[in-house]
């Protein structure tokens, strides 16, 4: 399983609505055709997911331009 | 586009074709190659070049009437280049003992009668081949006429040398031989020929009087394996060339193939590559004794002269040929096979998206290949077999899908009126540029045509079509059609070059007319300025083809007191600013390298009819005017104050002001109540304002995401700096906002945006 976010890129954030930490936790991504489990930051308690800034733009950009190709 | 179609296309395209130096030579040395080797010191290379097509560089050096030199472009505005001394230059620096490679020796035999420079030529090619080869010479040396040249010119030495040459590669000479007494007989059974009990497969007869019909093409005579030459011939380089088709003709008539296949290109022909001498200098051959051996350096600079053909027009103005480093012939196979993989990445998407499909290359083609429909329609089989990458032209068809929404689109007779006899049609991008000058335009048309010109907004569809959404297309297409219609069928005013050009390709129903000839054939009082103020103009991709539109727009800036430079392509020929074909939306950096290279044409200011020209020039920090900037405000004409270049969220608001100013300046109407989410008041700095733009984010998404997280209070909170973060996917891509709660409204830290779709929990 891929793991694109070290704990220094999420540790200082936290969910606002359940007042709660973040944790590395199994999340499926998906695109096109194409769909794979990733380890993400999500709330400990409610699950929302967070994706950071560097993420998105490097490597999240990356994967889909090589999926769009296929 | 099948094989069939490829290949047609493909032929349209001479870049690939030899230049006129090559076809001339009826050995087709690459001289081009060879004197660009020698430019660059490499004369290794350049020899290897000249020895790959030449039998015997020794002797052709010295007496070859080079052709080359007469076809040669230069010769047509000064000297052609000295080919001949360059190769005889090459010759004295080579190594005179070197011996070509060969084949292994086949039990195959083959003979020659005569020595001359066609049967030396010949030999050597099938000995190479790998066949015994033997010459029985009447006299007591090899050489025939070749031994006429005096001294100066052709050495005997050179010859005895070139002939031993030939004995060391294996080449069997029989002198004193003479050929009358010679008995050539022909076996009944295996058809082969005895020559003094040796038994041969086919034999070449030079100058032999009784031989009265040879092939001009295989050099054989009408006695089947008897093939021959003229000794005494009018320039010898031919003499090589046809011993040269002669040893092709022994060679498969041995192997039992054609001997006329695809023969066409042997010889000394008429190239069909085109090269443009409009930039070259004329200038002289720096060689002043073509008998004697140029020193290096001299043959250094007479090589340095050549040009190096090739035609390349369609990469004078197109960034994209230049970007992918080659032409539309290797283009062309790589759009069909990419469009023909069936697993494996598409390498070649981008390249395909990122064409403006503007026609240029068409234009300035010397065979007019019409390569943006290729484009087109090979991005219209992207979408249909689901192989168009999504993010390509997102954006662009978002804005168009803006433009045909209630926030835009407009069809409207003059209050009291069912239908009109014309309506103004300012298309999208320009009431997206400059809104107040649509109103004016409006105002002045209602002034010419009394009152009778109505007013219709929206997109021509062009964005679909480009986008190889034919689909989208025809709907927009049948939509504008319906609200003509509706209007009554008025004569369309049309304020864009790129609508006016897609009216004319899709819109053959239409009754149009561009706005430019309509405010030239105004009454305008010339204007004059204390100084002459010159701008370079440029003609947008959309007015190709339409003289009268240009040359309206040329008096229109007289009348303005505008002197016009013109830039190198114009007019029918002028660049596209990567608009076209959305290239900008799937190409970005392709995008500003073009649009910069054709900024840099000119040191003056820009004139151009196209409102996103304009803003792709200042978007680039080339500062540039609307033809309509300076009708309605003269002064910039003067103070050269820049015009404001609107980002992608004001585009979509300038559009709706245009609406709203004028439904309620002429119809006394309101515009209907916006989306909710878009009373969200955001603050945004400049800095993030320009990263909102690199990042194609508009204002409306970022309302969508907060209007979306006031509703479920999802986000998450930043311990450090208090920021929170909220995301919401309104439609095919989800957005990131970094904000706070501000006044009345948010004030927005950052944005970024992901197509990749997360499955949440919740």
């Amino acid at each position: 399983m891929a793991q694109y976010v070290n704990n220094d890129e999420f540790s200082h954030w936290r969910c606002d609505k359940c007042n709660c930490e973040l944790e590395l936790k199994k999340v499926v991504v998906s695109y096109l055709e194409g769909s794979f489990p990733v380890d993400l930051p999500v709330c400990k308690n409610c699950g929302q997911v967070f994706i950071p800034e560097s993420l998105a733009i490097h490597k999240m950009l990356e994967i889909e331009q090589q999926m769009e190709d296929k | 586009m099948d094989q069939q179609k490829l290949r047609m296309l493909e032929s349209y395209c001479i870049q690939e074709e030899a230049p006129a130096c090559t076809a001339a030579c009826p050995l087709h040395v690459d001289a081009r190659l060879m004197l660009r080797q020698l430019k660059e010191n490499d004369v290794e290379g350049a020899l290897k070049t000249y020895r790959k097509s030449v039998p015997l560089p020794s002797i052709l050096s010295r007496i070859c009437e080079a052709p080359c030199q007469k076809k040669c472009r230069l010769a047509e505005i000064g000297d052609g280049i000295d080919v001949r001394s360059m190769e005889l230059f090459l010759d004295s620096q080579s190594d005179r003992s070197f011996l070509p490679t060969r084949l292994p020796l086949k039990n195959k035999k083959v003979a020659f009668l005569g020595s001359g420079l066609d049967v030396l030529t010949a030999a050597y090619d099938l000995r190479r081949k790998g066949y015994i080869t033997q010459i029985y010479e009447p006299a007591s040396s090899a050489g025939g006429f070749l031994r006429n040249f005096s001294e100066t010119v052709l050495p005997f030495q050179i010859i005895d040398d070139t002939v031993s040459l030939l004995e060391k590669m294996g080449i069997e000479f029989h002198f004193s031989q003479p050929i009358g007494e010679l008995l050539i007989q022909r076996k009944s059974d295996s058809g082969r020929f005895v020559i003094k009990e040796d038994e041969f497969i086919c034999v070449y007869i030079s100058d032999n009087q009784e031989i009265r019909t040879i092939d001009p093409i295989t050099r054989m005579t009408e006695g089947n394996g008897i093939f021959g030459g003229s000794a005494g011939p009018e320039f010898w380089i031919e003499q090589a060339a046809d011993g040269r088709r002669a040893a092709i003709s022994m060679d498969r008539f041995i192997q039992n193939v054609s001997m006329t296949a695809s023969r066409s290109d042997e010889g000394s022909y008429e190239t069909r590559l085109f090269t443009s001498l409009a930039s070259v200098s004329p200038s002289h051959s720096l060689i002043q004794n073509s008998q004697v051996t140029p020193d290096e350096e001299t043959a250094r600079k007479e090589a340095a002269r050549c040009i190096q053909c090739t035609c390349m027009e369609c990469a004078k103005g197109c960034e994209f040929i230049r970007h992918y480093e080659a032409y539309p012939r290797v283009y062309l196979r790589q759009v069909y096979n990419n469009i023909s993989i069936c697993t494996g990445l598409r390498q070649k998407n981008n390249m395909i998206n990122s064409c403006s499909v503007c026609g240029q290359c068409e234009s300035v083609c010397p065979n007019h290949l019409n390569f943006q429909d290729v484009i087109r329609e090979t991005r219209q089989t992207m979408v249909e077999t689901k192989k168009m990458p999504p993010s390509a032209f997102d954006f662009a068809l978002r804005d168009m899908s803006f433009s045909n929404s209630d926030a835009f689109a407009l069809a409207k007779s003059p209050e009291g009126q069912k239908v009109c006899s014309y309506v103004f049609f300012p298309g999208c991008q320009l009431p997206a540029s400059n809104p107040s000058a649509v109103e004016k335009v409006y105002d002045l048309l209602q002034e010419k045509f009394s009152e009778s010109t109505g007013l219709l907004l929206r997109c021509c569809g062009i964005i679909a079509d480009w986008a190889g959404e034919n689909g989208k297309f025809q709907q927009a297409r049948n939509e504008l059609l319906q609200e003509v219609k509706f209007l009554g069928n008025p004569e369309l005013i049309v304020g864009c070059p790129g609508c006016m050009q897609t009216f004319r390709n899709f819109y053959p129903e239409l009754k149009i007319r561009s706005l430019w000839t309509i405010l030239d054939q105004m009454d305008i009082s010339p204007k004059q300025h204390e100084r002459v103020q010159t701008f370079a103009i440029h003609d947008p991709c959309g007015a190709r083809y339409q003289t009268e539109d240009q040359d309206a727009v040329r008096s229109l800036a007289g009348k303005l007191g505008i002197q016009v430079e013109e830039l190198p392509l114009n007019r029918d020929n002028t660049s596209c600013c990567t608009y076209g074909g959305n290239a900008w939306n799937a190409n970005r950096s392709l995008s500003d390298a073009a649009v910069d290279a054709l900024a840099a044409e000119n040191c003056h200011d820009y004139l151009t009819y196209c409102a996103m020209c304009r803003d792709f020039f200042l978007k680039r920090g080339k500062n540039a005017y609307h033809l309509l900037d300076l009708f309605f405000e003269p002064d910039r004409i003067i103070n050269a104050k820049p015009m404001p270049r609107p980002d992608y969220s004001m585009r979509h608001e300038n559009r709706s002001r245009v609406k709203k100013h004028l439904l309620k300046k002429y119809w006394r109407e309101e515009m209907n109540a916006s989306e909710p989410y878009e009373k969200i008041r955001l603050f945004i700095s400049e800095e993030v304002r320009e990263l909102l733009e690199e990042r194609m984010i508009l204002l409306e998404d970022i309302q969508q995401v907060i209007d979306q997280t006031l509703e479920t209070g999802n986000r998450m909170i930043n311990t450090q700096t208090g920021h929170y973060l909220a995301h919401a996917t309104p439609g095919h891509v989800t957005y990131w906002i970094e904000y706070l709660p501000k006044e009345d409204g948010f004030q927005i830290f950052s944005a970024y945006s992901h197509r990749m779709f997360i499955e949440e929990a919740n």
